[in-house]
């Protein structure tokens, strides 16, 4: 039915809303915190939120990968560092530097600079979004990733190798 | 409300950016500095699946390859 079809879902905007608010918060949450333990699990928040925004945008495979990437690969890794070094030697010293006023100016210059392209790109931006099958999307992403970016592939495998050999060779200095 | 377009979720990258690069310029612990640099790469991997919404599905394999990025440096970055 097209009267069906024209009506936007109502549960969308909230859940932009609510899914970014989320996303933004954990985000300063992340750099605000003394704690490296409390940061990553906001970080780990924030990464959860932002693989949601991905199901909204109708990218379904990215979310997974977000999430078991992420949150599940990186962030493990991360926690594991964190338990590794000493965090009470790490807490004593200062956690930020004296540089709150190079931080506001890139902050601010930053911003500027988006706003700047926003506004005169909008014309840009507001095309309509194209119509994207949620079913196929894993298909459709394994036959672009093994068709047109078939040497990029390779190029990321081997830059995966090169970081695991890396990896070793700084972590062992005698091999 | 507005229907949520695309210009939104550039707005959330463009904060989530905004917040990595606070947080590498004023953080001195160096695992908070490379959580915030995985907050830098988010914002553009936000930025590039919301275009692939209007320009097709590739920017949704370049969002793949910059995760793969973002693993590699992870496990580098530690040791340095």
């Amino acid at each position: 039915m097209p009267g069906e079809k024209n009506m936007a879902p109502l549960a969308t905007t909230f859940f932009f809303y609510f899914l970014s608010a989320v996303t933004v918060v954990s985000g300063v949450l992340v750099i605000t915190r003394k704690n490296a333990v409390h940061s990553a699990l906001a970080l780990i928040v924030s990464l959860l939120g932002q693989a949601a925004l991905y199901l909204m945008l109708y990218a379904p495979f990215v979310a997974g990968v977000q999430i078991i990437l992420y949150a599940g690969g990186i962030m493990v890794l991360f926690l594991f560092v964190i338990m590794l070094v000493n965090i009470e030697k790490a807490r004593k010293e200062d956690q930020f530097n004296q540089q709150w006023l190079v931080g506001l100016a890139a902050a601010i210059a930053l911003g500027a600079l988006f706003v700047m392209v926003y506004v005169k790109g909008r014309a840009l931006f507001s095309r309509r979004a194209i119509l994207m099958p949620e079913q196929a999307n894993t298909q459709q992403v394994a036959v672009l990733l093994y068709g047109n970016y078939m040497f990029t592939f390779e190029i990321a495998s081997l830059l995966l190798l090169v970081a695991i050999i890396g990896a070793v060779v700084m972590a062992k200095k005698r091999i | 409300m507005a229907p949520i377009s695309t210009i939104h979720y550039l707005v959330v990258a463009a904060a989530l950016f905004i917040l990595g690069v606070i947080g590498v310029l004023t953080r001195r612990n160096v695992v908070i500095v490379l959580m915030s640099i995985e907050l830098i790469l988010n914002a553009v991997n936000l930025n590039l699946v919301a275009f692939s919404r209007i320009w097709g599905l590739h920017g949704q394999i370049f969002a793949i390859f910059v995760i793969t990025d973002a693993a590699a440096e992870a496990a580098v970055g530690w040791e340095s």
